[in-house]
């Protein structure tokens, strides 16, 4: 299968499943938006965003994981944001998959830009204050196709001064000295959403009008990988042409529809007493399940895919009541993260970091530890310190590379490591337990010479962040 | 604000203002510093207080068992060196950059084995630290004020 053919195949996929979200999406948009609280507009949206990178680009584990971790901070940021500037009216997002254009050129995107830099996407660009036109935005790299997601973040606030505009993504600044008294806040977010959002090749931009309200949107484009095996793809076309859902009476089989009813226009609506949400969780749940079921065999990746499953698959059985709990699911939908460090202070600003992107770690103090805790549950990424006593992150990290390899520890238990005999792992219904499966592994150096990139590289390491560890550090991922 | 701009010059810590904005220009805490105060919030009101602290309890801890390593007869250098690569972490981590730079000067001194020379570096580090530490304690004094007052907290400007 050449390379061309994958590309088409996976371009084809693309379009279909690009025609029936925008449909779902402009069918929404008649409908009133849910009210709800703000965890669970986050999570839904991060919900839709799995299931979006999942069917979409097809990635592998760890670049999932971290596109969801940035998308999430910088809508955590704009969210908060809307919703604290907004006293009533409503709070949305919108989240739409914009096809890639086909033909790349120079001219193309020195059009676009307003200022004439150079055709890649640079950091220093000043970003004009209207809306892109999404289908017409480029990337210089035109070999891998790229699709872009685009998200409005509205709200029927307090809006924003023309004055304020040219100010408004710089650090420390508020609109003025009685916004920052009255709400507070660091004057930071807005900057470093910019930031983020540029350093992932994309664009952030607002519309507002006092009084009314603002609209922020950011594009962010994803590379489709060719890894896709493309007679897989074709079996996931016929089954999401051909499902058929109980729950919903006309016949359009598409599995997004029901996945998308409840989630791709969420809002939040203020000033209203009754915040029952109208949400059905058994829509979603159902839908849900026999989505991934099916169409994630093909991706090698991410075992949060997987946990969906399991996730919803209980979800359906345990969920009768029509408030949507959050807590549970949010917990099983994560991805499991391991954070090796001995530095008690550098363990707290990284579980901090994590956290306020919405992921809990667990946390093992050196090497020989971290391989019993991988010993002992899958994890889908591990962040590890290179010096720590007892066992380095180096060679912690090629104990595990050993392991996935062979399928054995005896590596480990050679390098003195006490390990529990661990269980068989012929059980049929542990597929993700395959001890093939590679675990990505950040390092985390502090830049010493004895901790080069190519050290990490060269024992096994994925990709390296240095320390101090930075808010952006999800960006190196 | 403003009221509070008197108080921050007796601290030691100098305040300029612009348009209602606050910014601290200071050579002590780099930037990680309003990194770690962005990591607080609601869900985390006494984030920065707990890391200071911390950072604290650690440092005094390390600063004691470096003085009594380098107090022995044979000193061993590793095992300075390993403390001081603590100190050198945590440090950097919450933004402490005069100490973080000593630290790395002092691990130098340790694959140099200079006995003399890690003494002075230590004395130098503890001069460091005692800085930061006042730094700190007064930030989180006019933190906890500002906050009372219902205000905003001011930032920390990056450019030191």
């Amino acid at each position: 299968m050449n390379l061309e053919k994958l590309l088409e195949a996976s371009l084809r996929r693309e379009q279909i499943l690009l025609g029936k979200l925008q449909e779902s999406i402009e069918n929404l948009e008649r409908q009133s938006s849910p009210v709800e609280e703000l965890s669970q507009v986050l999570m839904r949206a991060d919900n839709f965003l799995h299931f979006v990178l999942q069917n979409a680009p097809v990635v592998i584990g760890h670049q999932v994981i971290g596109d969801v971790l940035r998308i999430r901070q910088i809508l955590t940021n704009l969210v908060s944001n809307a919703i604290k500037f907004t006293h009533e009216g409503k709070v949305g997002i919108k989240l739409y998959v914009v096809p890639a254009p086909h033909s790349l050129t120079k001219q193309d995107s020195q059009k676009m830009s307003s200022d004439q830099t150079s055709d890649s996407a640079t950091t220093e660009k000043e970003l004009s204050m209207s809306a892109m036109e999404e289908d017409k935005v480029s990337r210089p790299d035109a070999e891998e196709p790229v699709v872009w997601i685009r998200c409005d973040v509205y709200d029927t606030g307090i809006g924003i001064p023309e004055h304020a505009m040219p100010t408004l993504f710089k650090k420390y600044m508020q609109v003025g000295a009685d916004t920052a008294r009255k709400y507070g806040g660091t004057g930071l977010g807005l900057a470093i959403c910019k930031q983020l959002v540029e350093l992932m090749g994309g664009y952030l931009t607002v519309s507002s009008k006092e009084h009314c309200g603002s609209t922020f949107t950011f594009i962010l484009p994803y590379k489709v990988s060719l890894i896709s095996d493309s007679s897989d793809d074709s079996d996931e076309l016929s089954h999401m042409e051909n499902q058929d859902f109980p729950n919903d009476g006309n016949d359009d089989d598409f599995t997004f529809r029901h996945f998308s009813v409840p989630t791709t226009h969420f809002g939040f609506s203020k000033g209203h007493s009754d915040m029952k949400s109208h949400f059905h969780p058994y829509a979603q749940s159902t839908s849900f399940s026999r989505v991934s079921e099916k169409s994630n065999k093909t991706s090698e990746t991410s075992v949060s895919q997987e946990k969906y499953q399991t996730h919803e698959e209980r979800d359906r059985a345990s969920e009768c009541s029509s408030s949507y709990n959050a807590e549970i699911p949010t917990a099983e939908l994560k991805p499991k993260i391991l954070l090796v460090e001995d530095n008690k202070i550098n363990v707290m600003v990284t579980k901090s970091m994590m956290k306020q992107l919405g992921h809990n770690v667990d946390v093992v103090n050196n090497g020989a530890e971290a391989l019993r805790a991988v010993q002992r549950q899958n994890y889908d990424l591990i962040l590890m310190d290179v010096c720590m006593p007892v066992m380095d992150g180096l060679q912690a990290t090629r104990l595990i590379r050993s392991f996935e390899e062979t399928g054995s520890w005896d590596d480990a238990v050679k390098a003195g490591i006490q390990l529990q005999l661990p269980p068989e792992n012929s059980s049929p219904n542990s597929q993700e337990e395959k001890p093939g499966k590679r675990i990505p592994i950040i390092a985390m150096t502090a830049n010493a010479l004895s901790e080069s990139a190519d050290d990490c590289f060269a024992n096994g390491m994925d990709s390296f962040v240095s320390k101090p560890i930075s808010i952006a550090f999800p960006i190196t991922l | 604000m403003w009221r509070f701009a008197k108080r921050l010059k007796n601290d030691g810590i100098e305040f300029l203002s612009n348009q209602g904005m606050a910014v601290v220009v200071d050579g002590f805490l780099d930037g990680q510093f309003s990194q770690l105060q962005l990591l607080q919030d609601e869900s985390n009101p006494d984030f920065v207080l707990e890391v200071v602290s911390l950072f604290f309890e650690d440092s005094e801890r390390l600063l004691n068992d470096l003085t009594i390593a380098l107090d022995q007869q044979n000193v061993e250098f590793k095992k300075i060196d390993a403390h001081v690569h603590q100190l050198k972490g945590s440090s950097s981590s919450i933004g402490a950059q005069r100490v973080k730079n000593v630290c790395i000067a002092f691990r130098n001194l340790c694959d140099e084995q200079n006995a003399e020379g890690c003494l002075r570096c230590l004395q130098q580090v503890k001069q460091e630290y005692l800085l930061v530490k006042t730094k700190l304690e007064a930030l989180l004094r006019l933190e906890q004020q500002i906050v009372a007052a219902g205000g905003a907290i001011p930032m920390l400007n990056e450019f030191c």
